[in-house]
């Protein structure tokens, strides 16, 4: 007698809970790591994408800077409890599809005709072991910001940046500047990231690949990067710092924008951002370079986790619009991130925007040089070894060679591992 | 007259040294409160400047309005309350329990117990997480509290508390009929205030600090911690300095709060234990 309301209340909660399924649209938990300006034009293309999708409901969440998403996005794999889809950074698929967590896109579609819009730079950063695994998104590459006011100072030419290592060099030395004459030098030449947690390697294998150098051999079946182009490479850093002291090893936060350094090498993606932080004047060059035209290429792709046949479609639905001509077109010019496809970057749309974006200009010219870093699955261990083993070659003031080799040993064991 | 000029060089020579201790703590926490109430393109000048050239307030407004802040910093009160109340209960409990009762191998599960706290919190964070996944609890309060409501330190702490307090105050409370729990509640635990105040300071300090427990448990802005929200702020380009520091500030407030409850806590107990057994 006493059982049959509890009994009642039962049946009541599961016809309410199946009928609130049987209505409701699938909801697509999106993890990203956007901020600022890009956030909110990235955030309204999600929200125009729900208001187009009633069936599908896409819930954004900012889940911090890519260290911070990261770790996070690693232990819900981990405990196996991942997003839908989450914005990852280049060198993440190899490591996300090591984990087996990931959707390889061929169980959507054909890739080969479905790509063939996709020019292949952004294809070689989603592709892994010949499968694409992840949607291409956004793509940058590596350029050379310098103020010209500074330029004028020292008597440079403000219109010719540096073009190679020898004038990044001759034009650092000029820039480096000891202004009121107590022993400390108080203007530095050039700056770029130099410690290995705060991911130095990224433009170091620019530098390398400049040199002619290389990470893994041809087959990559071991490391390779203690050859005599490595060596110089990492000379060229350890010189700029203590032999002609143009490097600040411990830069000033901000340094480049509050006019302490004169010249510094960062991503396209801050292109904007800086625009707006400086009120110098601000010139933007293709990397210097040396033995061969080099610039590496960054950005992020949209990874879909395993989870229901039904989840799954959904998230595809989303990230094809979230990289469509007509998105992709609109992010670009927007954001001042190259194009991922050939008909966004032949439209008459884009090509007016760089008409009215001179800067974004050598971007898109520098581009034909942009090279991916390998995508194998020991890349997210290698290339660790190798920017702790720049770090401390260039920190220590060493000779690089013993330190590369037992990198190199050290890195060989992980290929070995991952094979 | 010698030993009492070596006796005042000596306690200037430590006064010198805590003088220095001092500067190095406080340093960083001034510049901290300083920054927050500069503009934003003060905080890195050419010329370091430690005194803003106008005081202004609004990195507090813009952290207090970007994010739910607020929200934040009532999950975090409401977290850090519940593990520090359970951890005292359970610690407590737990202690006077391997301190005082015999029971076969006492010693034994007491020492299997404390090797836990040889395992670092990472290596946990993961069995924990799929443990809270199966129980249905990812982005609850459950799941943000459950794993740290006892902990072997707690027990670990007061043992050691109870062991160096003479048993002959409980033996009379027992002689006057008290029943364990009563001898617990009445005598042992009135007793136990400078532990208690101790665990109760090291509980809430890690549960408020704490980052990466409440960063993955958590999946919706509303059940986010202080500590979340605080490394959300650092974004990729261009964090606003004022507002970090500024919510920083506001999230060291309570912090510094327990601090001071937790002292007077201390000064009374002093003064109550000074009874003659």
């Amino acid at each position: 007698m006493s059982r049959r309301p509890l009994i009642l209340v039962l049946i009541l909660v599961l016809a309410f809970g199946l009928s609130a399924t049987a209505g409701a649209a699938t909801t697509i938990h999106y993890w990203h790591y956007l901020s600022g300006d890009y956030a909110e034009i990235h955030e309204a293309m999600v929200e125009e994408f729900n208001a187009l999708h009633p069936d599908i409901q896409v819930e954004l969440l900012y889940t911090g800077n890519q260290f911070v998403t990261r770790d996070k996005l690693i232990a819900a794999v981990a405990a196996g409890q991942p997003p839908h889809v989450c914005l990852v950074d280049q060198f993440w698929p190899p490591l996300m599809v090591a984990t087996g967590a990931l959707v390889p896109l061929k169980n959507f579609v054909d890739t080969d005709s479905y790509f063939a819009d996709f020019n292949q730079i952004s294809l070689d950063t989603v592709t892994v072991e010949g499968e694409i695994w992840t949607m291409p998104f956004s793509l940058s590459n590596q350029i050379l910001f310098y103020n010209k006011d500074k330029f004028r100072e020292v008597g440079l030419d403000p219109e010719k940046p540096p073009a190679t290592w020898e004038e990044l060099l001759e034009y650092a030395k000029l820039l480096t500047r000891d202004l009121d004459g107590d022993g400390r030098i108080d203007e530095w030449g050039v700056n770029f990231t130099t410690r290995a947690n705060m991911g130095a390697v990224y433009t170091f294998i620019t530098f390398l690949w400049q040199a002619g150098g290389r990470i893994y051999n041809e087959d990559f079946s071991a490391a390779a990067f203690n050859d005599e182009a490595a060596v110089e490479t990492v000379q060229f850093w350890r010189d700029l710092a203590h032999r002609h002291k143009v490097l600040n090893l411990s830069p000033p936060q901000e340094g480049f924008e509050t006019g302490r350094i004169a010249m510094q090498i960062a991503s396209t993606s801050s292109i904007e951002a800086t625009k707006r932080k400086v009120n110098f004047d601000l010139g933007i060059a293709p990397l210097p370079s040396y033995r061969q035209k080099v610039t590496g290429v960054g950005g992020s792709s949209l990874a879909i986790f395993k989870t229901t046949p039904q989840e799954e479609a959904a998230a595809w639905t989303f990230v094809q619009w979230m990289s469509s001509p007509e998105n992709n077109l609109k992010w670009s010019t927007l954001t001042g991130y190259t194009p991922l496809r050939k008909s966004v970057l032949a439209s008459p749309e884009y090509q007016s925007y760089l008409a009215e974006n001179p800067a974004v200009q050598v971007v898109i010219e520098q581009f034909q040089y942009a090279r991916a870093r390998p995508n194998e699955v020991s890349y997210a261990d290698v290339s660790r070894i190798l920017g702790v083993a720049v770090e401390e070659a260039v920190f220590g003031n060493l000779d690089p060679k013993p330190i590369l080799d037992n990198a190199v040993a050290e890195a060989n064991t992980y290929i070995e591992m991952s094979k | 007259m010698d030993a009492r000029w070596l006796a005042k060089i000596k306690r200037g020579v430590i006064y010198l040294i805590l003088c220095a201790m001092l500067i190095v703590m406080v340093l960083p926490f001034a510049w901290m409160v300083l920054s927050s109430l500069k503009e934003e393109d003060e905080v890195f000048t050419y010329e370091m400047s430690w005194l803003p050239a106008k005081v202004t307030f609004s990195g507090y407004v813009r952290a207090l309005n970007e994010q739910p802040f607020l929200r934040y910093g009532l999950n975090s009160v409401l977290v850090s309350t519940i593990i520090t109340m359970a951890q005292l209960f359970s610690s407590v409990l737990a202690g006077y329990a391997f301190a005082r009762l015999k029971f076969p191998g006492r010693n034994l599960v007491f020492f299997i117990y404390i090797s836990a706290m040889m395992i670092p919190q990472q290596a946990l964070i993961i069995p924990s997480f799929m443990l809270i996944r199966r129980f249905g609890l990812v982005d609850t309060y459950a799941g943000l509290t459950l794993p740290f409501l006892a902990g072997p330190f707690g027990a670990f702490l007061m043992r050691s508390f109870f062991l160096s307090t003479p048993t002959s105050l409980e033996e009379a409370a027992v002689l006057d009929g008290c029943s364990r729990l009563q001898v617990l509640a009445k005598v042992v635990i009135p007793l136990s205030k400078p532990a208690l105040a101790t665990l109760g300071l090291f509980t809430f300090m890690q549960a408020w600090n704490d980052f990466m427990w409440p960063l993955i448990i958590t999946n919706s802005v509303n059940m986010r911690t202080l500590q979340v929200g605080l490394a959300l702020m650092k974004t990729d380009i261009y964090p606003d300095w004022p507002m970090m520091m500024a919510a920083t500030v506001l999230a060291t407030l309570p912090i510094i709060g327990a601090f001071l409850l937790a002292q007077k806590q201390f000064i009374e107990s002093l003064a109550f234990s000074a009874v003659k057994y």
